[in-house]
């Protein structure tokens, strides 16, 4: 895999730039206003989006998988510990999983492992958001960290240190082979290169 | 055991209040409401970085702790600060707690929790109001709902109703042994929000939540 140094006008080289996400903001305005869900975000704690959610009732699972990458965790890409605290009774399940930056760090297989554990734990109606790398043929060596500025906003974090290698740049059908349990619903590209997804649960027959 | 000491060091250092913090519905930042609600000088008793204390812990006055604790902590009316030298491994049941240590557990508040930026958490938080600073280190799961039977359970009605906040129970990530009454709370939350009736108590409990 070869590396090379960050390029100046990628993601994680410019200065807390801004990109819009649409399908974001309309999961949030549809979901988070409804009374008691269950989010669960793959990445890191996020201040910004805690306002959002105590719009309605929502309880937020924080699996932090990029911390058990960088800490070398083998089963960095499972979120298994957040899981295990949502299986206090029938009927409390995911009804929004978080999953910013993480797909492009995954081989299929791991995908695949991940989508089954959520579909596992996830109810009916749950929805998926992503946001992968899809333009770039390169892309920082680690996930980027994004903050949630506004509903419809996010803002990268500059990681001037970052080694690029390069972007296995999954396409829709790509991911959905890879992640059987899901299918995509609606996707937007993004002007810095990313695409937005949005997943649902495949219907088990379907699968 | 306990020494009264002047006010906690991060409390006086006033770079440290100009940290950004996120707190809902735009409120001041947390930092910043802290001055006047955090232990001052002379009122909190603090365990000291030499101390480790294995057990049951309660109290009816303000606590800082920068020393080790496991097990239990109450202090149902009080303030609990976690300093920055501070470690638990403990439940905490407190009417507001401040971290900027180190948490394994779970933290149970019936006004609020302010998560500072060095704090590292791996546990449930449970409060009508969060507040998070960025860069602090958070695993488990975030309730804010007053309403629900969780933290009715922990905290009696006054608690909650106190706040009026949107609700939450401290349930996810693996630590708490998590509530037999989510399925039913969230069933009937989700009967009501067919009806529009809960997305409007979410309303109201925004705007009552944002009174500092």
């Amino acid at each position: 895999m070869s590396q090379g140094v960050l390029a100046a006008d990628s993601p994680a080289a410019t200065a807390r730039e801004r990109i819009r996400v649409p399908l974001l903001a309309q999961t949030i305005a549809e979901r988070a206003t409804s009374g008691r869900q269950v989010w669960l975000d793959l990445g890191h704690v996020q201040p910004g989006l805690l306002p959002l959610l105590q719009r309605g009732r929502t309880r937020l699972l924080v699996a932090d998988l990029a911390a058990g990458r960088a800490a070398g965790c083998a089963d960095w890409h499972l979120p298994d510990a957040a899981l295990s605290g949502t299986g206090a009774g029938p009927g409390e399940h995911i009804d929004c999983v978080l999953c910013w930056d993480l797909l492009n760090y995954l081989a299929p297989d791991e995908m695949g492992e991940l989508a089954a554990r959520l579909a596992g734990n996830a109810d009916p109606d749950c929805v998926v958001h992503a946001l992968i790398q899809y333009s770039g043929r390169e892309m920082p060596d680690r996930p980027l960290r994004l903050r949630v500025v506004e509903s419809a906003e996010l803002e990268i974090e500059p990681e001037p240190d970052a080694v690029m290698i390069p972007s296995p740049r999954y396409s829709p059908k790509g991911l959905e082979k890879a992640m059987p349990e899901l299918v995509v619903d609606r996707t937007m590209l993004l002007n810095n290169g990313m695409q937005e997804f949005l997943f649902r649960l495949r219907p088990p027959h379907g699968r | 055991m306990f020494n009264k000491r002047d006010q906690i060091e991060s409390e006086s250092d006033p770079q440290k209040q100009q940290e950004s913090s996120r707190e809902f519905q735009h409120q001041p930042s947390a930092a910043a409401r802290e001055t006047t609600s955090a232990p001052t000088r002379g009122q909190a008793a603090i365990i000291g970085p030499s101390i480790s204390i294995n057990g049951q812990l309660s109290g009816d006055e303000d606590l800082i702790i920068e020393g080790r604790v496991k097990g239990t902590v109450q202090l149902k009316k009080h303030t609990l600060t976690v300093g920055s030298q501070g470690t638990l491994d403990a439940e905490v049941y407190a009417n507001t707690i401040l971290v900027d240590g180190t948490v394994n557990g779970d933290l149970y508040a019936s006004e609020r929790i302010s998560i500072r930026k060095s704090a590292k958490i791996d546990g449930n938080i449970l409060a009508p109001r969060i507040s998070l600073e960025d860069g602090a280190r958070f695993r488990g799961s975030i309730d804010m709902d007053a309403e629900s039977e969780a933290f009715r359970k922990v905290f009696g009605s006054q608690a909650g109703s106190k706040s009026a906040g949107p609700t939450a129970v401290a349930t996810g990530g693996g630590k708490s042994s998590g509530s037999p009454d989510k399925a039913a709370e969230k069933s009937e939350s989700r009967a009501e929000s067919r009806g529009g009736q809960r997305e409007l108590s979410g309303q109201t409990g925004k705007a009552g939540g944002s009174a500092a």
